[in-house]
């Protein structure tokens, strides 16, 4: 799949169907979803309405770390096969990850200030997550920076690649130290589905969203080129006409 | 069901998220539709 993919007319071909499918299942399902998280679920006995907060702050930090995590992955491809898209693929999950990682610490601060009346504390989850988004930021200025593209997809690479150790810490810093987060809840006892319902279309609507980013982005993306290419040709031509 | 539930005293704090994710969403959505438009042409 990922080498039929790293051929961008292929890519293209297959970016008509899926973008506009990607686009459609977001829209519907994160208003489906919205709906149920603000009319159609019960207060929480301990947090009452705050639970609510939670239907959207869960998805962002799913999303930022699976982000992060497909960041890595494509980065990885990159580094081993020189697959031409997918330094293209890595770099255009960056912006909407590190957006979705901005919307998780916001939303977990003010979900923070109903549930245990602070914004901020440096434990173990906070503080991964915000390591996150300076990893994410990292990644975005080597790309800005060295004019060298090539060089700059290496280092880039590298640290999406070396930043990744931080994915489990984030997981598992609530079981390593002391947090004032819970454990993992998710479909365990206690949890019920009417707060399942809203949870679970929320993350499948943020992850249709992520993508349909992602593919309209590596769209982008390969349209520079083209057109970079076509300047660059012109210019060339333009040369050899006065000689 | 009314337009605007009343979430009480954590009304302030639930606005907020869903405010700023829907600021997010929509400034994303735009800027990739503007985009497709330009690409299209």
């Amino acid at each position: 799949m990922i080498s039929l993919l790293a051929n961008p007319l292929r890519f293209k071909k297959f970016a008509r169907y899926a973008s506009p499918i990607f686009g459609c299942a977001a829209l519907g399902l994160i208003a489906v979803g919205v709906w149920y998280a603000l009319y159609n679920s019960p207060e929480d006995k301990l947090h009452e309405n705050a639970v609510r907060i939670l239907y959207i702050h869960v998805p962002a930090a799913l999303i930022s770390m699976s982000a992060y995590g497909a960041m890595a992955a494509a980065s990885l491809i990159a580094f081993v096969w020189r697959h031409p898209l997918a330094d293209v693929l890595a770099r255009s999950m960056a912006l909407p990850g590190a957006a979705f990682t901005v919307l998780t610490l916001a939303t977990g601060a003010i979900w923070g200030k109903t549930a245990w009346g602070t914004f901020w504390q440096w434990d173990g989850r906070m503080t991964s997550t915000l390591i996150l988004l300076f990893l994410y930021i990292g990644y975005m200025q080597v790309w800005a920076i060295i004019e060298d593209k090539r060089r700059a997809a290496r280092i880039a690479g590298l640290i999406a690649m070396v930043g990744s150790i931080n994915l489990p810490v984030i997981k598992f810093s609530v079981d390593w130290w002391n947090s004032l987060h819970q454990g993992a809840t998710l479909g365990g006892p206690g949890f019920e589905t009417s707060m399942g319902m809203p949870l679970y279309l929320l993350m499948l609507g943020y992850g249709c969203f992520f993508a349909w980013l992602t593919i309209n982005r590596v769209l982008d993306s390969i349209e520079r080129t083209k057109q970079k290419r076509t300047k660059t040709q012109r210019g060339a031509s333009a040369v050899m006409e006065d000689i | 069901m009314e337009l605007i539930p009343d979430f009480g005293r954590h009304a302030i704090f639930i606005w907020s998220c869903y405010g700023l994710t829907a600021l997010v969403f929509i400034g994303f959505t735009a800027h990739t539709l503007w985009r497709a438009r330009g690409r299209n042409k």
